[in-house]
């Protein structure tokens, strides 16, 4: 189960087996004190849907080599192990030993002496996390799958 | 005014309810989580905009564009279990990590957590809440 703690509006996430895009997040009601039931109103971009959905019944979006391309990522070597993303001429993000269901971001400035630094970094286990990661970053960049 | 897609369950926004001299005077609203007086209880793309449940069932719903970022400042970090290390320095240890907020301009959070870090430059309280939370830290901010 997902961390509703985690998510925001616009994030990707899966339901059943279709990866589905967050449109609104509402508290319904709290069944008791420790019990509080989370809707996400979610829209389907393959049938164009919006439906509500409780929490519970969703699961993080894994990172794939698909999405990681369609985020806009660019790999750099053969493998698809290692991806990079150009912010501008001075910032990139960079993962490293990509595998299909974990990854380390590295957020990366060119410093005064051209040499690349980092200066944060993150593991990562799906879409979301990337999405909240990206926007750490004050990279004003939305994911699209 | 703040991107409703930084946001999300128990961040705290800031939603202006007045003017003193061109200031905008906030109203701090933590984010449907709890019981206090005031919740944002539904976040919504669809127009962007934000539903205020104030007080029982009476909500309002305004727009995204409402919505203020609140600056950290240092009695929030201090009720919230940092000290001030050195000037303008203020740290806090939370299980397995290690959270470190500069208060001088150019500085920003750094989270830590064993060699992985995370930094964001604006000081603002749902950033630092974010900071936390990606790095799997439990610990929440409470005004």
């Amino acid at each position: 189960m997902i961390d509703i703690k985690q998510l925001s509006i616009g994030d990707w996430v899966q339901h059943g087996t279709n990866p589905c895009k967050i449109r609104s997040i509402i508290r319904k009601a709290a069944i008791s004190d420790d019990e509080v039931v989370y809707v996400v109103e979610l829209a389907d971009p393959q049938f164009g849907d919006v439906f509500s959905v409780r929490l519970s019944s969703l699961k993080p979006l894994p990172l794939n080599a698909d999405r990681m391309a369609a985020i806009g990522f660019e790999h750099t070597d053969a493998s698809l192990a290692n991806w990079r993303i150009m912010i501008d001429d001075s910032h990139r993000i960079e993962t490293r030993g990509f595998s299909e269901d974990y990854l380390t971001l590295y957020y990366e400035r060119l410093t005064d002496c051209e040499e690349w630094a980092i200066v944060a970094q993150m593991d990562c286990e799906s879409v979301h996390h990337l999405q909240r990661f990206v926007t750490m970053c004050n990279i004003h960049k939305e994911i699209k799958l | 005014m703040i991107d409703i897609r930084e946001l999300s369950i128990g961040n705290w926004v800031g939603i202006p309810v007045d003017t003193l001299d061109s200031h905008v005077l906030c109203e701090d609203f933590e984010i449907a989580r709890g019981i206090v007086t005031g919740q944002v209880t539904r976040l919504s793309e669809d127009g962007g905009y934000v539903e205020l449940r104030v007080e029982g069932n009476r909500g309002i719903i305004m727009q995204n564009s409402y919505l203020e970022p609140i600056p950290i400042t240092r009695e929030m970090l201090e009720s919230n279990g940092f000290y001030e290390a050195s000037t303008d320095h203020w740290v806090c240890s939370a299980p397995h990590a290690f959270i470190a907020v500069g208060l001088k301009q150019g500085q920003g959070i750094q989270c830590e957590v064993g060699e992985v870090t995370l930094l964001s430059q604006e000081l603002v309280v749902h950033r630092l809440q974010q900071a936390i939370r990606l790095m799997g830290v439990d610990k929440e901010i409470k005004l």
